[in-house]
């Protein structure tokens, strides 16, 4: 009873597990393997999901205020190529020729200068799109369809129009670390290495530098990273990886979590603000914690979480707590809702507006950064382009309303996730290109379609 | 004869029921008068009636001439003859007003307008009805009271035989209003038969044969002749219980100027030479209502929201000192930083936020009092919302409740709240009272005249005239655009403001 008005209120989500479901059975009917399930598979997706994902939480905020941004692709892009270019000398030589300029760049190349450039990058790019539609009254459709030739443009002359690579620590850490790999090394790295392992690797000519990334790698199970070491494998017998950071992660978000849910339930109701049945509380709590378990399998039995999704949750943490918890959170559905009412009401619509796009470049920056790390390279030619499209669709897959006013955080990630799902299976069936994406395309149809009609049946209101 | 039968309809919405059970008959060729407290049910029944919820959303009949209607959609009941002039003004303001008054009925050759003919025909409407308006003019550039004329001709241009008027004068002047009853007499000679619901008691008696009264979805009155009515007995019957139907006022010693203004002109946005509002100087007191009359077209609208640089900064001018020192707005948040807030006339408009629920539509001006450094405080909030749900009797199931689901004098009603939490020192109020009942009416009534004793500066305009005799202590009268005569309370009578309003002086 309580159960059913819980799928019937988290419609969507529902949907998500169903779509999984049926995705899980496809693969398999077409394949033959269950590789679809697997821990590995299913942590592939969710770092691919979660380029994506950075930038639907932007969308949702420019959609939210009745708005669009054509250009987070090209906005992604530039700030790749700036982050590329700026994170190694050899980068800038590669690209700028000979003069002070060069120079210039060489001296200010370095990892962490280069993550400033490049969410500086985003953020002017995001002003200037804030700019032209705030103040300029020009149509974000128009001017964000501008910024998007202009971005790629600027992405290839900054690139030379060459791919480049990536080469530091703290990019192999964000794009293809985990949680537990991380702690591994800093634990590592400050208790020191087992003897015996630091006499193997010495034997096997490792620089002393490396021997702590070198150790943990041979510790997890091999994959990508361990196959291009010089010795792939164990480098001491029986060392075995343990997931126990993940674990010990997920259990204490989890605890947390379900900590707010009574206690923000426990006040409400002191104050006596109506609050729903207990029923659906603890629905709900059990349902975080099945989700939180699979999480913890999954992640537990492949490396981890990644780092990258972490960062992906931490944000949509952010952007959640800002839309639901804040003034300018409400500002922004008031303007979406009634642009005329909310500036009456006293609501700085032109700011908010601004603060919005740039707040999108921004995730277009963070999004590029991650991109990059987990590709170790940045391609102005390639990177980033439809992404505008695919967060459009995960925004308004995920219930937000394109007229404005209407849609949270919580939708857009069941979005981003029911088109990673989708898009992952199709890669695994190894459909070809245009087929996947038409598929897409009747996706978004199907499930804008699916949302409308529940919410009027929910309504039941006119028409 | 009766011609319009309601039987037994009962209409329920999700957590409401808002009809239960209503039956009356309403006979050919004569005016039916629906009265009843905000969200008894009227504008429901209607919507029954004109086929906006459809055949099977309700229960019960309606019968017209003897026939169950079964309508799906609003277009099968204009078919069938009956219009509706909706109490939410349903126009589409990037049209023109020939456009709108056609709409739906254009007269298409192989289904291509001609333009002309389009502007032919609404022009010889608006001329039948005497309605003065640009038929080329955007819709979206009128003010309140000429889209309502523009809803008026539009549903009497059906050539209906039952014609659904849902409060078409709140936003009338007396003159426009005393044109729509010449209309309704016309009509009724021609045998029309018409439901008029409004909350103005005298309206009902003028112009209706018989007089209904809808209470929490009941008819508590039957369809009963004026003469059998007194005004009291009316409205005990729409309230439940007698009350008092008088203004309250209080005696206050007017303070020092809070908002003084001189000279302000306002111009038309897109005819620089034009003028709104002329050269219109006045100043409001701590402790005092100070009101603002005039019909349609005299610039009252104008003067508070340029006041509060809800126009944009180019089309208004002239000097405005708050507590005593100048100012110039750059926006509203200026405005109310500065202690100034708005209701503004057009709810739905310029007031609502429809995506929103009840609750966060009357704390969305006052969210810098339930936060702390932008992070807002559940608690604060829930207990703002309470307070004037109670207050001005919010009829709502909740107050997460979608606005839009509210019936309109409660939707007045959120955009009052909204303004009077947010704390003003001096409060600007656009027909705060526009389409609430006597009783909400009489409780809004009561909250200025508090608000004035605790030495808040008050503008009200109102197009009513009871209410600027009865509230204001000193009041203003304009005329397209001149303030044509300044008055302290019981200086002037009824005649004398009407007929300076008028120009007829
Ligand atoms: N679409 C809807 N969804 C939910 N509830 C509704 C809807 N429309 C009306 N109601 C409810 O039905 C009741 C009757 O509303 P209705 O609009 O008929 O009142 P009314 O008599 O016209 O009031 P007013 O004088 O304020 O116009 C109200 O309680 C209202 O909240
Ligand atoms: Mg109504």
């Amino acid at each position: 009873m309580a159960f059913g008005a819980f799928v019937r209120k988290h419609g969507m989500f529902f949907s998500m597990i169903l779509i999984f479901i049926a995705m899980a059975f496809l693969t398999h009917w077409w394949t033959g393997t269950w590789a679809f399930l697997s821990p590995e598979n299913l942590s592939n997706l969710s770092e691919q999901v979660t380029v994506n994902g950075i930038l639907a939480l932007g969308m949702t905020f420019v959609i939210l205020i009745g708005g669009i941004d054509l250009s987070v692709g090209s906005i992604l892009a530039v700030c790749a190529v700036v982050l590329a270019l700026l994170s190694d000398p050899t980068n800038v030589a590669q690209v700028v020729p000979a003069s002070g300029y060069r120079s210039l760049l060489q001296f200010l190349a370095h990892p962490f200068t280069a993550i400033l450039f490049a969410l500086a990058a985003g953020i002017l790019l995001g002003a200037w799109n804030g700019l032209l539609v705030s103040r300029g009254k020009v149509l974000p459709f128009i001017v964000t369809l501008a910024t998007l030739t202009i971005g790629r443009g600027l992405a290839y002359l900054a690139s030379g129009s060459q791919s480049l690579r990536v080469k530091a620590s703290i990019f192999k850490v964000l794009g293809l670390y985990s949680l537990d790999r991380l702690c591994y090394e800093i634990w590592y790295g400050i208790a020191g290495l087992p003897r015996e392992a630091v006499a193997a690797m010495a034997k096997k000519g490792i620089p002393k530098g490396d021997q702590v990334r070198v150790f943990v790698e041979s510790l997890s199970l091999p994959d990508k990273l361990a196959s291009g070491l010089p010795n792939p494998g164990k480098i001491l017998p029986g060392s075995t990886f343990v997931p126990g950071f993940t674990v010990v992660f997920l259990l204490v978000a989890f605890l947390a979590w379900a900590g707010l849910v009574l206690r923000r339930r426990e006040r409400l109701e002191k104050n006596g603000v109506p609050v729903p049945p207990k029923e659906e509380t603890m629905t709900q709590l059990v349902v975080g914690a099945v989700v939180f378990l699979l999480l913890g399998i999954v992640f537990a039995s492949h490396q981890g979480i990644p780092i990258m999704v972490l960062l992906f949750a931490a944000l949509a943490l952010g952007a959640s707590f800002l839309l639901n918890r804040t003034v300018f959170g409400r500002h922004l559905y008031a303007i979406g809702g009634n642009r005329e009412a909310a500036y009456l009401a006293g609501v700085r619509v032109e700011k908010c507006t601004f603060i919005v796009f740039v707040l999108m470049g921004l995730l277009c920056a963070v999004s590029g950064i991650v991109a990059t790390s987990r590709a170790q390279a940045a391609t102005p030619a390639t990177q980033g382009v439809l992404a505008e499209l695919e967060a459009i669709a995960a925004v308004v897959v995920g219930g937000t309303s394109l007229m404005g006013g209407v849609g949270t955080i919580g939708g857009t990630i069941i979005g981003v996730l029911i088109i990673g799902i989708v898009v992952n299976g199709m890669i695994l069936m190894a459909l070809p290109n245009p087929v996947q994406l038409i598929f897409k395309g009747l996706l978004i149809v199907a499930a804008v379609l699916i949302d409308m009609r529940t919410k009027r049946r929910s309504s039941a209101g006119m028409m | 004869m009766s011609y319009l039968r309601f039987r037994a309809v009962t209409k329920d919405f999700p957590g409401v029921r808002a009809l239960d059970g209503v039956s009356f008959d309403v006979e050919k060729g004569t005016v039916l008068g629906l009265c009843g407290e905000n969200g008894a049910g009227k504008s429901t029944l209607m919507n029954v009636l004109a086929g906006i919820h459809p055949y099977g959303t309700y229960e019960g009949a309606v019968e017209i001439a003897g026939k169950p209607i079964r309508f799906r959609d609003p277009k099968e009941a204009e078919e069938a003859g009956v219009a509706i002039i909706h109490q939410e003004l349903s126009l589409f303001p990037e049209m023109t007003v020939a456009e709108n008054i056609l709409i739906g009925r254009e007269n298409a050759r192989n289904g291509v307008l001609d333009p002309v003919e389009v502007f032919a025909a609404a022009s010889e409407l608006l001329e039948r009805y005497g309605v003065a308006l640009d038929p080329a003019a955007r819709v979206g550039d009128l003010k309140l009271g000429e889209w309502q004329l523009v809803e008026i001709t539009r549903a009497l241009g059906r050539n209906a035989d039952i014609l659904v008027l849902d409060e078409p004068t709140s936003a009338l002047s007396a003159r426009e209003t005393s044109t729509l009853f010449k209309i309704i007499r016309g009509l009724k000679q021609a045998g029309v038969t018409m439901v008029y619901i409004s909350h103005k008691i005298d309206e009902l008696f003028e112009i209706c044969d018989r007089i209904a009264v809808l209470r929490d979805g009941r008819c508590v009155q039957e369809p009963t002749p004026c003469d059998a009515l007194t005004r009291e007995g009316l409205l005990r019957s729409m309230v439940g219980r007698s009350i008092e139907h008088f203004i309250p006022y209080t005696e206050t010693s007017r303070g020092a100027p809070r908002l003084e203004v001189r000279e302000w002109q306002v111009r038309r946005p897109l005819l620089p030479g034009e003028f709104l509002v002329a050269d219109v100087s006045f100043s409001v007191h701590s402790g005092e209502v100070f009101g603002i009359y005039g019909l349609m077209g005299s610039g009252r609208t104008e003067i508070v929201t340029s006041l509060f640089a809800g126009f944009p900064p180019n089309t208004w001018d002239g000097f405005l000192r708050v507590n005593g020192r100048t100012v110039r707005f750059r926006d509203t948040r200026d405005a109310i930083e500065a202690g100034l807030m708005l209701t503004t006339e057009e709810r739905r408009r310029f007031g609502l936020i429809p995506t929103l629920g009840v609750g966060d539509n009357i704390t969305l001006a006052s969210l810098d009092r339930c936060s702390d450094s932008g992070v807002l405080d559940e608690k604060r909030e829930s207990e703002i919302e309470q307070f004037w749900i109670h207050r001005l009797r919010i009829k709502t199931p909740g107050p997460e409740e979608p606005v839009l689901h509210l019936s309109g004098g409660n939707q007045q009603k959120v955009i009052v709240a909204r303004c009077l939490a947010a704390e003003p020192r001096i409060l600007l109020l656009d027909e705060p009272t526009r389409g609430v009942d006597v009783g909400a009416r009489q409780e809004i009534y009561t909250l200025i005249n508090e608000l004035k004793e605790r030495g808040m500066a008050i503008l009200l305009v109102t197009s009513d005239l009871p209410e600027l005799l009865g509230l204001c202590d000193r009041m203003l009268v304009m005329h397209e655009g001149w303030a044509v005569g300044l008055f302290e309370r019981g200086e002037a009578d009824a005649e004398t403001i009407g007929a300076l309003a008028t120009g007829n002086v």
